[in-house]
């Protein structure tokens, strides 16, 4: 008899097939897996009487395939039980109450529709190419008998902004148009054969430079976009020539010619065609629209849900946090508490969260638009503190709607009075601040992040510290850099 | 215990894993080993159930009402009490010889044909 007490790879085996059972559905494993586990020893036991190590290799080769395929079965099956997809999910997830259901639902539609929306424009982008050349600039300096100390090279504010209004300005771009006959290359491409009014083709070149400073020097790249990357380079080069041949021109026409000067525009590096395609950029574009598609579908799931809480509750007879319904008053001294717990505020806040939703829905996405057609920058500010604004009075209800403890209700009502404060103060330095290249405007999306957060989850008291400094800081980041930008100090472009 | 409500002609073609524990089940009450013991003797050991092949077949056969546990256990002196015993209902009965019987008329057509002999033995095609 080869019966023999069950060695070790025996109840190796049986834990292994224990933590396998796992790959089942909870229920299943409920209702079967004690029943399961003992039919396994069974056959364990079978397998090493018949010839021990052996026996039980050979039963883990059937037993394997079969615990695979009918685990997924089981699968299958759990999740068909379920009424919907996002209910099948939850479940997966753990989810159980009402509120956490419809937040994960919205989160999710949300998230889809701005990610696979994203995704879809950046692959029907036409791809174009970027050509960069860099030239020094000598600037004609204010020289003049009232102020004889100020030399030629003395910094001049309005020296930059001018050279750019310059290159861009017809005495610049003409010569290139026609050096480089685009009035009837462009109009072969864009107009049916016919050739383009130079008016038309110069509002089309300007779309397509990009003219930015190097900090703290005399140099500008001046990039150029289009879809033939030979055809970028050429037009970037011409427009360093057409401008040298523009200052210089001017340069001869001024009194002192005798004296020998060197050229006031050096060429330092002239364009190459480009090796890769620079917009679309697909990584950075699905990256943006994964990132704006959590923020806005946290945003709106979060408010989503405590409006199903609220109206769920009152439709129970509950009032906000589980407390019975307190009756309406009809004494003209109701609090605003009182106010919400009765319904009437409880309704009109709800309605101005989905409208302020809808609406930072929509600018979010025409945001997103924005970037991924035009590259990470957004028209001007204007967009962005209309954005901020509605950001912030969706932070303003969100506060209304809010769960939790009365410490993160302070920390929300600060991040509402710092999203205002930011809207604002955008809004009022729009003429000067561009935020594309900013850090506030980052930081702006961490604190709404950091709000969004603290709405949902309850936070330890030195989390909470840390988000009120966070939220100091970055108003006074915002305070900063408008002032900076009131005082001239940080280059418009 | 019929049912009524089944019809055993819609239930038909059975899987080879539900018609091989339905017919285990056709001689008495059994607990899963025994099912699984039985299935391998009868087919000569062609067919093996896992334990994740098994329970399902037994848990779709429980919720069509085909099969269903047992609290009475032949000798509770000589088993296990944790076993589960599982029994044919009515319904169970008649799919199970609606099935048969449907296998036994492809095997006379089959005769009919000539592609068998008469001595030859019906073999349960299929695998789990």
């Amino acid at each position: 008899m080869k019966n023999n007490a069950p060695p070790q790879d025996f109840s190796v085996s049986q834990k292994i097939y224990g933590r396998l059972m796992l790959a089942y559905p909870r229920s299943h494993r409920a209702e079967y897996g004690a029943a399961m586990a003992q039919l396994f020893r069974d056959q364990c036991r079978d397998a090493w009487s018949e010839s021990r190590t052996w026996g039980l290799l050979k039963l883990w080769l059937r037993v394997l395939p079969d615990l695979v395929s009918t685990s997924i079965m089981e699968r299958l099956a759990a999740l068909n039980e379920r009424k919907s997809m996002t209910d099948k999910l939850a479940n997966l997830f753990g989810f159980r109450t009402t509120s956490a259901i419809t937040f994960f639902r919205v989160f999710l539609v949300i998230f889809l529709l701005v990610f696979l929306a994203s995704a879809v424009i950046t692959f029907i982008l036409p791809e174009s190419y970027a050509s960069t050349a860099r030239i020094e600039v000598e600037s004609n300096g204010p020289v003049s008998d009232a102020a004889p100390h100020v030399g030629a090279s003395a910094y001049d504010p309005y020296f930059l902004q001018t050279t750019f209004e310059i290159i861009q300005s017809q005495v610049v771009l003409n010569p290139v148009i026609d050096k480089l006959n685009l009035n009837t290359k462009w109009g072969n491409k864009y107009n049916g054969g016919t050739p383009l009014r130079t008016e038309n083709t110069m509002q089309l070149l300007k779309q397509r430079v990009s003219l930015s400073p190097e900090r703290n020097t005399k140099l500008i790249d001046i990039t150029v976009y289009s879809e033939d990357r030979v055809e970028a380079a050429q037009i970037a080069n011409a427009i360093t020539e057409s401008y040298r041949d523009y200052r210089d021109k001017i340069e001869a026409g001024k009194l002192d010619t005798l004296i020998p000067k060197p050229s006031m525009v050096t060429i330092i590096d002239t364009a190459q065609p480009g090796m890769r395609p620079v917009r679309p950029n697909k990584t950075l574009n699905i990256v943006l629209g994964m990132v704006i598609g959590i923020l806005l579908g946290l945003t709106i799931g979060a408010g989503a849900a405590g409006v199903a809480s609220l109206f769920g509750r009152r439709s129970h007879g509950d009032g906000p946090r589980g407390k019975p319904s307190i009756p309406p008053e009809t004494t003209a001294s109701r609090s605003i508490n009182d106010e919400f717990r009765s319904g009437s505020l409880q309704r009109v806040v709800g309605i101005l969260w989905m409208v302020m939703s809808g609406i930072l829905c929509g600018l979010g996405l025409l945001a997103l638009f924005w970037v991924l057609v035009n590259g990470p920058k957004l028209p001007d500010a204007l967009f962005v503190s209309i954005f901020g604004i509605f950001w912030a009075g969706n932070a303003t209800a969100s506060f209304f709607l809010i769960r939790g403890r009365s410490w993160a209700k302070i920390c929300v009502a600060v991040m509402a009075a710092v999203c205002w404060t930011s809207g604002l103060m955008m809004v009022w330095s729009t003429s000067t601040w561009l935020p594309p290249a900013s850090n506030p405007a980052v930081r702006l999306l961490v604190l709404q992040a950091w709000h969004l957060f603290a709405m949902i989850f309850p936070l330890p008291r030195a989390l909470q510290w840390l988000f009120m400094a966070f939220a100091l800081f970055t108003a006074c980041a915002l305070l900063r850099h408008h002032r900076r930008s009131h005082n001239g100090a940080s280059p418009a472009v | 215990m019929v049912n009524a409500k089944i019809d055993p002609e819609n239930l038909l073609p059975l899987t080879p894993a539900v018609f091989h524990v339905l017919l285990a089940l056709a001689s008495g009450e059994r607990h899963g080993y025994a099912i699984m013991q039985e299935v391998t003797e009868s087919t000569e050991g062609q067919i093996k159930m896992g334990p994740g092949t098994l329970y399902g077949t037994v848990k779709r056969l429980l919720e069509a009402q085909l099969i269903e546990e047992s609290d009475e256990r032949p000798d509770p002196h000589l088993d296990d009490e944790r076993r589960r015993y599982y029994r044919l209902t009515g319904a169970g009965e008649q799919v199970v010889k609606a099935e048969a019987q449907r296998y036994a008329d492809i095997v006379a057509i089959a005769r009919g044909k000539k592609l068998i002999g008469k001595s030859a033995l019906i073999t349960v095609p299929g695998g789990c």
